[in-house]
């Protein structure tokens, strides 16, 4: 009965009620809002990466790159796995488009696997960098008001900054800058990403 | 800036002190029109003395502001005066309704002028809003108690439980709540608020019985509660039935048809996984696949 029936989902969730363990309603109004928007933002952006990952693996599973990439997969995994914990925790609302960056990020990761192993690492180093600018941001946003109120977060995001960032160093060990049209596909792809961040903090 | 202006203000304290009481008004309301909030400053007796020796100067003066000064530091949770107001308010909504005079009435129950009103811009709304908000918090308390008690584990039992609860809360008002609702919906600004309170409404009791959705779920469990909820207490309004019989019944064919709208959404994926397998059966024929 409402809505109970689930038998979509990306990763198998445990059912837990958060209410008893945590007190939602101690956090200050401003940082509700805050950590409402910053979760939706980052879970939408994990979910993308992870589509971005499936598409490459779909072209490049089979060729020598395909455990590195699954490496890096698996580790986003991880990633989206927190935020989806993390989410019902803070009540934050997920985003609405998932559907878009589903199909966005899973295009993204096919189209560019097919231009080659180069030019799949391209686009990695481009996300992974916007992404960790992204983190980086919000880090220096929940330092400002607030830090003793926002621990969890600041860790979670921290050592997924560093991981994000060494994604963005494997791509480049593994020749993302001889993939052909270098700069102006890696433009592209981190002018996409900066405005998906932009549209996911909202919607 | 609250201090400053207290410095000023002794002249104006001692031309009107023509009783304590007064005093004690006259302070208090010239200190809420100018938007300053007393936030911490209760009215027990202590307090009313030293606002009575403001009228002096000196040193005295400036030990009032310090003394006031510690006091707003330490005591966080304590009411705002708005929210004193308006709790003292409610108390006056069965005999004036959801108005400003019930506003005013609350008011001077706690010993301030009638003219605190002037402080709710949005005049009765904000009446009306408090008392949204503040059974929000109750049915929070409630739901909590009811989850830690743990007799009734199933979801849907909960929810209808919180929904019968909150409807409740609304019940001693219920001849002035179709004002209520009219105020709530009819200006654009208001609805606003109003549906964001609302769907706060839902995402609270999801929450609390254990909804840890992460896709479009997560709007759809929100919404659908927020037209069942909404509907019920529309029903709720035009009830003549002897303690709101007909609309718990109401309440249960509403929550009944939701079964049935899930059965259909859930028949929905199964095609979905239907033309799924069927496209990997095509790409297996086709050798599509590695």
């Amino acid at each position: 009965m409402l809505g109970l029936n689930r038998t979509h989902n990306l990763i198998q969730r445990p059912l837990v009620r958060y209410s008893s363990k945590f007190n939602y309603n101690s956090l200050p109004e401003e940082s509700k809002k805050q950590l409402d928007r910053i979760l939706r933002v980052d879970h939408a952006g994990e979910y993308g990466a992870n589509r971005i990952y499936a598409g490459q693996m779909a072209v490049l599973g089979k060729t020598p790159v395909g455990p590195t990439i699954q490496h890096m997969w698996d580790q986003e995994k991880d990633h989206l796995k927190k935020f989806e914990e993390l989410i019902p925790k803070y009540r934050a609302r997920p985003s609405a488009l998932l559907p878009l960056w589903d199909i966005g990020g899973y295009a993204l990761g096919f189209g560019s696997a097919l231009l080659g192993k180069e030019a799949a690492m391209a686009v990695t180093v481009a996300v992974e960098s916007v992404i960790t600018e992204h983190y980086n941001n919000q880090l220096r946003d929940l330092l400002e008001k607030n830090p003793e109120k926002h621990t969890e977060i600041l860790e979670v995001i921290k050592q997924f900054r560093d991981d994000e960032q060494a994604h963005h160093d494997t791509g480049l060990e593994h020749e993302a800058e001889k993939a052909i049209f270098y700069r102006p596909l890696s433009e592209v792809v981190k002018a996409g990403c900066r405005a998906a961040v932009w549209v996911a903090e909202r919607v | 800036m609250l201090f400053k202006r207290l410095i000023l203000m002794p002249r104006l304290v001692k031309t009107s002190s023509i009783c304590l009481k007064q005093e004690r008004t006259y302070l208090a309301v010239s200190l809420l029109n100018n938007k300053l909030r007393l936030r911490q400053i209760s009215f027990n007796n202590n307090q009313i003395l030293r606002f009575e020796s403001i009228g002096s100067t000196g040193p005295i003066n400036e030990k009032i502001q310090t003394d006031t000064l510690n006091q707003n530091e330490s005591n966080e949770n304590e009411e705002s005066v708005e929210e004193i107001i308006l709790k003292n308010a409610l108390k006056f909504v069965p005999e004036y309704g959801f108005t400003t005079e019930a506003i005013s009435k609350g008011a001077m129950e706690v010993g301030l002028s009638s003219a605190a009103k002037g402080i709710f811009n949005n005049g009765a709304f904000d009446l009306i809003d408090f008392f949204y908000k503040h059974s929000n918090k109750n049915l929070e308390a409630y739901l909590e108690n009811l989850i830690q008690e743990g007799k009734i584990k199933r979801k849907n039992e909960l929810i209808r439980s919180a929904i019968v609860y909150r409807l409740t809360l609304i019940q001693p008002y219920i001849k002035h709540w179709p004002q209520a609702m009219a105020i709530q919906t009819f200006i654009p600004s208001n609805a606003l608020v109003s549906i964001e309170n609302l769907l706060k409404l839902c995402d609270q009791i999801w929450h609390q019985v254990g909804d840890n959705s992460i896709d479009i779920n997560w709007y759809t469990k929100r919404l659908t509660l927020a037209a069942v909820y909404k509907t019920t207490e529309l029903f709720m309004i035009q009830d003549k039935s002897e303690n709101f019989k007909d609309t718990y019944e109401f309440l249960d064919n509403r929550l009944k048809d939701l079964g049935t709208f899930n059965q259909v959404k859930s028949n929905f994926s199964n095609l979905a996984q239907a033309v799924n397998g069927s496209l990997t059966v095509l790409r297996n024929v086709l050798n599509l696949r590695n």
